[in-house]
C-alpha cells in the first residue's frame, strides 16, 4: 500500500495491469482509523484533508491561532509518506482579484503547504477552480525551484462542466486542458507537477482526440465516483462499457485511481472491480512483454557502422519473429522471380549479424526446392564467430562467410538477391542508403535488393514526459542544447500525436543513377485540430521489402506485433503552445559530408525557430 | 476528548503516541461552534467541532430552552464527525450535515432524552450547508458541484432531485423559500447565484453573476419572495430582485468572507463572516440599511438563528450570544 507505487508486470503467470487505487475520505474523525479501513478494503492510499476545511483562521491580523491540524504523531513518518495524499482546502483563493482575499489566501496556502511538507506527505493535491491561476502557479513554482520533494497533483475535470451546464452560455465555456496547460507552463513543465482528472459522466465523455491529448499529459490519477457504477446481473457494481473504454485508454500510462464514494458498507468492491479491469482490459501480447519496462525511456540510436553490436542487442533483434518471417516471404517472392536459367541463384546477406536472414534464405531454398548459394557479409568479428559455428553445425557449408565491410568487399561473383536489415527507426538513419549504395556493386544489374525502398515519416508530437526526460537526464559532459539537438529512439507511451504522419524522405535500391545523392530537404505542413503543446516531432518509417511484402512502424500501417523498432523523436528546445486550427510547419534536412550524415530541423510555423543541430554538431551518424 | 490518562507516568518518555482514537463518550464542547437552530418550541441545537485538534469530532448539543443554550448547558447530545450545518425539520426532527458527506436525520424522542438516527443520506463530498422548508419532509443540501433535494420518506436513500454540474464549481450555500417546497437558491465558487424552481423543465436560472468573487452565501427574503440576498468572499452583500436578474439593486460591504446570512420572518437580515461581528440589515425600500452591529464575540462568528424577534449567534470563541434588537 503506497501512493507512489511503481508498476511492473507480476511475477506470476497472470497477465494483468496492476491497478493502484486510493480512497477519498473526507474529514475522518480519526486519520489512523481511516487508513486502517481503506487498507482493509484493499486501497493503497487515502486522499484526505490535512487541515480542516471549516477551520477559518486569520493569519495576517492579530494573533494567529498556533494550531494547524492533527498532531503529526498520529501516524509514523513512513505512514505519512506512503499513504496520504494531502488535499489542500479548495476554497483558498490565492488568485482572487480582491487584495485582502488574495493576501489572506496566500498566507493560508503557504501554511497548509508548509504543514504538508512538515508531515512529509508524498503528494499535495490542489484544485484549479478558475481560468487564471498565475498566483497559484507562482507559489507552486517557487516551491519547486527550491527543491520541493513531494509531487503536486493538480485536479481538473476531464471535461469542464461549463461545456454542458444548462446555466452556462456559449461565451462561458471553458476547456479544463487550457487551465491545466497554463498552470504547468507557469511551473516550467516540472516533472513534479501532474494532473488528476475527474472522470466525466458517460454522456459527457469527450471525443477521441480530446482523450488522446490527455494521454499526452502527465496524468497521475483518475477520480472515479462510485455513483458511476451500475449493477450487473449478479448484483455487482460495474462500470459502463464507455467508462471501461475510457479507462482502457489510460491503462498504458500508469495512472492511479481515486474512488470517491457516496455509499457505505463494503467499499472493497470498487477496488476489486478496478483490479478486475486491470486484468480484463489488459492487452496480452507475448511480444509486448519483453519491451515492458522501457516505456518513454530515451535510447540513443545505434551507430552500427562504427560500433560492433553486442550479444544482447542481437538477441533482442532476433526475438522479433514477425520481422524475420516477413523477410523470408520477401526472399521467397524474390527467388521465385529470379529467372529459371540462373541455375544456382546467389543470395548475399549483407550485415548478416548472427545469421537470422541467412537462415531465412536457406529456408526459402528448401521450401522452393531450389538450390542457392549464400554469402554472409559481416564486419563484426564477434558475430562472425557465431556464424562460423552455424555454418559448421547448421548450414552444412552452404554459406560463404565474408568478414569485411560491405562497402569495400570485392566479391568473386555478383548476386541475384541482396538482402540487408540496416534500417533504423527513421529508415535511413543507420545509413542504409550509404551502405547499400556501396554494396550494390556486387548486385547483378537485374538483381533484387531486399529492401527495395523505404520512406521516413514525421508527425508533430506533444509529450511533456519526453521533454522532461531529456531535460532531467543530461549527461555531465553534454549541454542541454546538445541533448535537445539529439534524436532519441523511444517506446512512446505518454504522448499525443498532434496530426497524422506525413512522408518525408524516400530511398530506393538498387540505385543505378550516375550520381547518387542521398542528401534530402523537405518542408511538411500539418494541421493542428485542437490546441496543444508541441514538444517535438516523432519519426517512423515503412519499407517495401519486395513487391507487396512490407514492414512498417507508421501508426496507421504498423506491422502487427512487430517490436523491432520504436519511433524516433526529434525534440524542440522549448514546448510551444499551438492553437487549434493553426498550421505546424517544419523544415527537415538530411545532410552529409565525407565523414558523417546528420539531420537538421527547424520549425517554420506557428513560430520560427533557429535551425537545430547545424553541421551535425550535437548528433550525427559516422560513416567510418 | 480525554486525550490520555493524565498524571500518570509514561515510560519510556519517548514512547510513541498510543492515543485512543474512538469518538468521545461524553460530549466535549469545543471552541469552534458552527451553527445553531431553533424549533418552534424554543428548543435549539448547537453544532460544535474540533477543527484544529487530532480527533476531528463534532458533538451536536440539544438545549431545552434559550437560557440553557446561552450557558451551554445541554440536555441531550450526539457525538459524530465534524459538522457544518444543522436545521430543524419539525419540532422533533433535525437534519445534520457532516463533513464526511453524511446527511443525518435525527429525531428527538419525547419518551427518553436520546437523539436517535431516523434516517440518513450520503454525498460523496463534504456538505457545507443545508436548508429546509416549512412543513415539508424535504431537505436541501449542497455538496461539490451539485444541489440535492432529499425526501425523508424515501427508503431508497436516493435523492428526490439532484442537479449536478449546473454550477461549475463548489456550491457553497443553499437556502429555501420556506413556504414553497419547489423554490430555493444556491451560491457557488463559480461566482453565480441561482434561483431554482423544480417544477420548471429548466429548473435553474442565474440570478446574479459576480465578476470577481465567489458567492459564499445566499438567503431568500421569506417576507417578500422577490428578494434574495447574496454574500461574497470579498465581503459584499448584494440585494437581488428576481424580477430583475443579473443586476443587484443594493450593496453593503463588510470587508470579510461572508459565511452565513439569515433572514427573520420580516425584513431583517443577520450577517456573519470572518469577523467577530454580527450585523443586521433592514431590507427596506430596495436598500440594505444597517440596523445593528455587535462585537461581543471574541472569535469569528459562524452560526446565526432567529427565534421570534431575537437573534442568536455562535462562533469560534465557544460562545452563544443573544442579540436584542
Amino acid at each position: 500500500m503506497s501512493v507512489e507505487t511503481q508498476y511492473f508486470p507480476d511475477g506470476d503467470n497472470e497477465k494483468r495491469k496492476r491497478m493502484s487505487t486510493g480512497l477519498q475520505i473526507n474529514c475522518p474523525h480519526s486519520l489512523r482509523l481511516a487508513i486502517q479501513s481503506a487498507y482493509e478494503f484493499g486501497y493503497h492510499f487515502v486522499v484526505t484533508q490535512i487541515t480542516h476545511p471549516n477551520y477559518a483562521r486569520e493569519l495576517l491580523k492579530g494573533k494567529p491561532p498556533p494550531s494547524i491540524g492533527r498532531t503529526d504523531r498520529i501516524l509514523q513518518s513512513l505512514e505519512w509518506s506512503r499513504y496520504i495524499v494531502a488535499e489542500l482546502t479548495p476554497t483558498i483563493n490565492v488568485d482572487s482579484e480582491i487584495d485582502h482575499v488574495q493576501r489572506k489566501s496566500k498566507a493560508l496556502f503557504l501554511q497548509e503547504l508548509g504543514f504538508a511538507v512538515h508531515l512529509g506527505v508524498p503528494v499535495v493535491k490542489i484544485c484549479l477552480t478558475k481560468r487564471h491561476n498565475g498566483q497559484l502557479g507562482r507559489l507552486v513554482n517557487e516551491k519547486l525551484v527550491h527543491g520541493f520533494n513531494s509531487s503536486f497533483w493538480v485536479t481538473v475535470p476531464m471535461v469542464h462542466p461549463s461545456q454542458y451546464s444548462p446555466i452556462c452560455g456559449e461565451d462561458e465555456k471553458e476547456d479544463s486542458w487550457e487551465w491545466w496547460n497554463d498552470f504547468r507552463t507557469y511551473c516550467n513543465y516540472d516533472k513534479h507537477v501532474g494532473v488528476v482528472l475527474e472522470l466525466p459522466e458517460v454522456r459527457y465523455i469527450p471525443t477521441k482526440s480530446e482523450v488522446d491529448r490527455w494521454i499526452g499529459e502527465p496524468v497521475r490519477a483518475l477520480i472515479v465516483p462510485t455513483s458511476y457504477f451500475i449493477m450487473n446481473t449478479h448484483g455487482k457494481p460495474v462500470l459502463s462499457r464507455l467508462h471501461q473504454e475510457l479507462i482502457q485508454r489510460f491503462l498504458s500510462i500508469d495512472v492511479q485511481y481515486i474512488i470517491k464514494t457516496d455509499t457505505e458498507g463494503d467499499l472493497s468492491v470498487y477496488t476489486k472491480y478496478l483490479h478486475f479491469l486491470g486484468k480484463k482490459l489488459y492487452v496480452s501480447d507475448t511480444n509486448l512483454e519483453f519491451i515492458q519496462g522501457c516505456e518513454d525511456f530515451l535510447q540513443n540510436p545505434l551507430q552500427p557502422l562504427t560500433e560492433h553490436l553486442e550479444t544482447n542487442i542481437y538477441e533482442v533483434f532476433e526475438k522479433d519473429q514477425i520481422k524475420y518471417t516477413t523477410y523470408q516471404n520477401a526472399i521467397q517472392k524474390a527467388l521465385e522471380d529470379v529467372p529459371a536459367d540462373v541455375t544456382i541463384p546467389t543470395i548475399m546477406v549483407v550485415g548478416a549479424g548472427r545469421g537470422p536472414l541467412v537462415q531465412a534464405a536457406l529456408n526459402v531454398s528448401y521450401i522452393l526446392h531450389r538450390k542457392v548459394k549464400v554469402y554472409a557479409v559481416e564486419k563484426n568479428p564477434y558475430a562472425i564467430n557465431t556464424l562460423i559455428d552455424r555454418v559448421k553445425h547448421e548450414w552444412s557449408d552452404q554459406v560463404t562467410l565474408i568478414n569485411d565491410d560491405m562497402r569495400v568487399y570485392e566479391p568473386p561473383e555478383k548476386a541475384d538477391i541482396l538482402v540487408s536489415e540496416l534500417l533504423g527507426s527513421f529508415g535511413d538513419n543507420e545509413l542504409s542508403p550509404e551502405c547499400l549504395d556501396g554494396a550494390q556493386r556486387f548486385l547483378k544489374r537485374n538483381g533484387i535488393s531486399i529492401p527495395c525502398s523505404y520512406t521516413s515519416y514525421l508527425a508533430p508530437l506533444q509529450s511533456i514526459k519526453i521533454f522532461n526526460e531529456i531535460r532531467n537526464n543530461r549527461p555531465a559532459d553534454k549541454t542541454l542544447k546538445t541533448c535537445y539537438e539529439t534524436p532519441y529512439v523511444i517506446h512512446l507511451v505518454n504522448y499525443y500525436q498532434i496530426a497524422p504522419a506525413q512522408a518525408l524522405f524516400k530511398f530506393e535500391h538498387p540505385n543505378w543513377s550516375d550520381v547518387i545523392n542521398n542528401e534530402r530537404y523537405k518542408k511538411l505542413r500539418f494541421n493542428c485540430t485542437q490546441t496543444c503543446i508541441l514538444t517535438g516531432f516523432v519519426g517512423f518509417f515503412d519499407t517495401v521489402l519486395y513487391k507487396d511484402v512490407t514492414l512498417s512502424i507508421h501508426p496507421e500501417t504498423h506491422t502487427h506485433e512487430m517490436v523491432s523498432w520504436f519511433p524516433i523523436v526529434f525534440p524542440l528546445m522549448e514546448p510551444l503552445k499551438v492553437s487549434g486550427g493553426s498550421v505546424i510547419e517544419i523544415s527537415f534536412w538530411r545532410v552529409e559530408n565525407q565523414d558523417k550524415v546528420w539531420y537538421e530541423w527547424c520549425l517554420e510555423s506557428p513560430a520560427k525557430t533557429c535551425i537545430m543541430n547545424p553541421g551535425g554538431r550535437s548528433y550525427s551518424i559516422k560513416k567510418h | 476528548m480525554l486525550e490520555v490518562q493524565q498524571n500518570t507516568v509514561v515510560y519510556p518518555p519517548n514512547k510513541a503516541l498510543e492515543r485512543k482514537i474512538e469518538l468521545s463518550t461524553t460530549p466535549v464542547v469545543y471552541d469552534h461552534l458552527l451553527f445553531l437552530d431553533f424549533n418552534e418550541k424554543g428548543e435549539s441545537i448547537l453544532g460544535s467541532s474540533n477543527l484544529n485538534g487530532t480527533l476531528w469530532e463534532g458533538p451536536v448539543l440539544f438545549f431545552n430552552n434559550e437560557e440553557n443554550l446561552q450557558l451551554l448547558k445541554y440536555n441531550r447530545s450526539l457525538i459524530g464527525s465534524t459538522v457544518s450545518d444543522g436545521k430543524f425539520i419539525n419540532d422533533n426532527t433535525f437534519a445534520l450535515a457532516e463533513d464526511t458527506g453524511l446527511l443525518n436525520i435525527l429525531s428527538l424522542s419525547r419518551e427518553n432524552s436520546k437523539v436517535e438516527s431516523a434516517t440518513y443520506f450520503r454525498e460523496s463530498d463534504r456538505i457545507p450547508k443545508i436548508a429546509v422548508w416549512k412543513n415539508s419532509p424535504q431537505v436541501l443540501s449542497c455538496s461539490s458541484k451539485s444541489v440535492t433535494v432529499w425526501d425523508l420518506n424515501s427508503t431508497l436513500r436516493k435523492p428526490l432531485h439532484q442537479f449536478q454540474d449546473y454550477h461549475t464549481e463548489l456550491v457553497n450555500y443553499v437556502d429555501t423559500l420556506r413556504a414553497d417546497p419547489n423554490i430555493f437558491v444556491s451560491a457557488s465558487l463559480d461566482r453565480k447565484c441561482c434561483l431554482w424552481d423544480t417544477r420548471n423543465p429548466n429548473p435553474a436560472s442565474v440570478l446574479y453573476n459576480n465578476e470577481f468573487c465567489s458567492i459564499t452565501s445566499v438567503a431568500c427574503n421569506q417576507h417578500n419572495s422577490n428578494y434574495v440576498v447574496a454574500g461574497t468572499e470579498g465581503g459584499d452583500i448584494y440585494l437581488l430582485d428576481k424580477r430583475e436578474p443579473k443586476e443587484f439593486i443594493s450593496v453593503a460591504s463588510c470587508n470579510c468572507y461572508i459565511y452565513r446570512i439569515v433572514f427573520d420572518d420580516s425584513n431583517k437580515l443577520a450577517v456573519c463572516g470572518d469577523l467577530n461581528k454580527v450585523l443586521v440589515f433592514k431590507c427596506e425600500d430596495e436598500i440594505l440599511n444597517n440596523a445593528y452591529c455587535n462585537d461581543k464575540h471574541c472569535g469569528i462568528v459562524r452560526g446565526l438563528a432567529w427565534y421570534n424577534e431575537t437573534l442568536y449567534s455562535c462562533g469560534f470563541d465557544k460562545q452563544v450570544v443573544k442579540h436584542l434588537l
